[in-house]
């Protein structure tokens, strides 16, 4: 009765691994998302600044996924088109993102390009890069040159095309700066020129001359100092996250 | 006015109104769901365009290596130009069984035409050298993976219409407006997986 028991508990407390391996990330945690653990921290770090680096002079979002298994049901071209619509690298109009995923045990790459980058990493130029650049290297379990390498010819081949800089103060969130304070500085000379041009007409029982004095306090705003406010979104990203891909690059082995 | 002629009005008009909605937003999913489907299957026209677009360039360097292959290169250039024709059909396509089975089976022609010429291909290592070929294979791959996506969005959108479009009481709507279901990709034997073109 016991062993039985034993056996169930295992089971359920294995479960949660078991799934774990079967289950996609939903998010990347950043730009190199090392899920096999194949590089050092200074390698991924470096790596990582040249990815943010991108983004943030240009927009265009990569990612890298390293895993050790491919899951049984599953092939590479299909697990990267479903694990890019789940990261969604680029904007959502210019879907200017690239989505590299490897599996280390399997020796199989694909780098899957969005839609916007697809005439800037034709599906030969990636072939090219997994070929002369990556491959080698890898084939020497050398995962960090491979990578440095094909970044240093996929950066400058994508940066050319989008150049959105990445506002640092968030995307979403209102900014109460200059502009905001001179539009609401007009709208109240506009509010009491009315309220006073009420007052001349008789409405008040004021009797005489009145006087336009209009509001006095809009003096005093003038000096508002401008701060920009705005949600930050977490993650060192500086947004993203909308770009689509149609199943474009090239995938190989190595 | 008597009370009985008031309720009767009021009931009526809700009626009215009701009536009107449930025809209104049935119609618009309708539009919105069949314009998803014709953009996606425009997309798979376009990755179809782009394969047929390969394949002279393709033929040329083979035949450069591969010359005595006649017949091989032959039904690949027959397929291409059968295909030629039936691209860039356009969305009324997917109301017309036969045009639509047509286009399959041309398409499905030609994936088995450059199925056997990369057979064939394997004994000629120095084709497989060649940098144009090698690129040219890339794209093949990169095609029919784009082939293999944009068909699957394609189906996925046209299951949505078709199931909105069957069920009660909208299927009434669908009715009198003239949505009729959607023809789509027969699974072809073997077709499970993405054509892989092996190195």
């Amino acid at each position: 009765m016991s062993q039985k028991l034993l056996f169930v508990l295992g089971l359920v407390l294995l479960a949660p691994v078991l799934w774990a391996q079967e289950e996609m990330p939903t998010k990347p945690t950043s730009w190199v998302n090392d899920y096999a653990g194949v590089l050092s921290s200074s390698e991924r770090q470096d790596l990582e600044d040249m990815l943010s680096g991108l983004e943030k002079r240009s927009s265009n979002q990569i990612f890298i996924a390293m895993l050790n298994q491919l899951p049984e049901n599953s092939y590479l071209e299909e697990y990267a088109v479903r694990l890019y619509d789940k990261w969604k690298p680029g904007l959502a109009d210019q879907d200017n993102g690239i989505l590299i995923v490897i599996f280390i045990n399997a020796r199989k790459i694909k780098i899957e390009v969005g839609y916007g980058l697809e005439d800037v990493m034709t599906d030969a130029q990636s072939g090219t890069l997994i070929r002369d650049y990556i491959g080698p290297e890898f084939k020497q379990g050398n995962y960090y040159a491979g990578l440095k390498a094909a970044l240093a010819v996929l950066i400058p081949a994508v940066e050319g095309k989008y150049q959105i800089p990445v506002r640092t103060d968030g995307n979403k969130g209102f900014s109460f700066g200059p502009g905001t304070i001179v539009a609401l500085f007009i709208i109240f000379i506009f509010l009491s020129r009315i309220l006073s041009a009420r007052q001349t007409t008789g409405f008040g029982s004021k009797r005489g001359r009145s006087q336009y004095d209009g509001p006095f306090w809009w003096g005093g705003l003038g000096g508002g100092s401008s701060s920009s406010g705005g949600g930050f979104s977490g993650g060192g990203f500086g947004g993203g996250f909308g770009g689509s891909s149609g199943g474009g690059g090239a995938s190989g082995s190595w | 006015m008597k009370k009985g002629v008031i309720i009767f009005i009021v009931i009526l008009a809700v009626i009215l109104i009701g009536g009107y909605s449930f025809f209104k937003n049935n119609y618009n999913k309708f539009v919105s769901l069949e314009e998803g489907v014709n953009q996606k299957w425009s997309q798979v026209e376009n990755v179809y365009q782009r394969r047929a677009d390969l394949i002279p360039n393709l033929v040329e360097v083979v035949k450069g290596y591969a010359a005595h292959e006649r017949e091989t290169l032959q039904a690949v250039t027959d397929a291409r130009s059968k295909v030629g024709g039936q691209i860039n059909l356009g969305p009324g396509v997917l109301n017309d069984p036969a045009a639509f089975t047509r286009f399959q089976q041309a398409q499905g022609e030609l994936s088995s035409a450059l199925q056997r010429l990369m057979a064939v291909v394997e004994a000629y290592p120095n084709l497989k050298a060649d940098q144009r070929f090698a690129d040219l294979q890339t794209q093949l791959e990169g095609t029919e993976n784009r082939i293999s996506v944009e068909r699957g969005r394609f189906t996925e959108s046209v299951q949505q219409f078709n199931t909105a479009v069957r069920i009660f009481p909208a299927n009434i709507i669908a009715g009198i407006f003239g949505f009729k279901q959607k023809m789509y990709f027969q699974a072809e034997p073997g077709s499970e997986k993405a054509p892989q073109v092996k190195f």
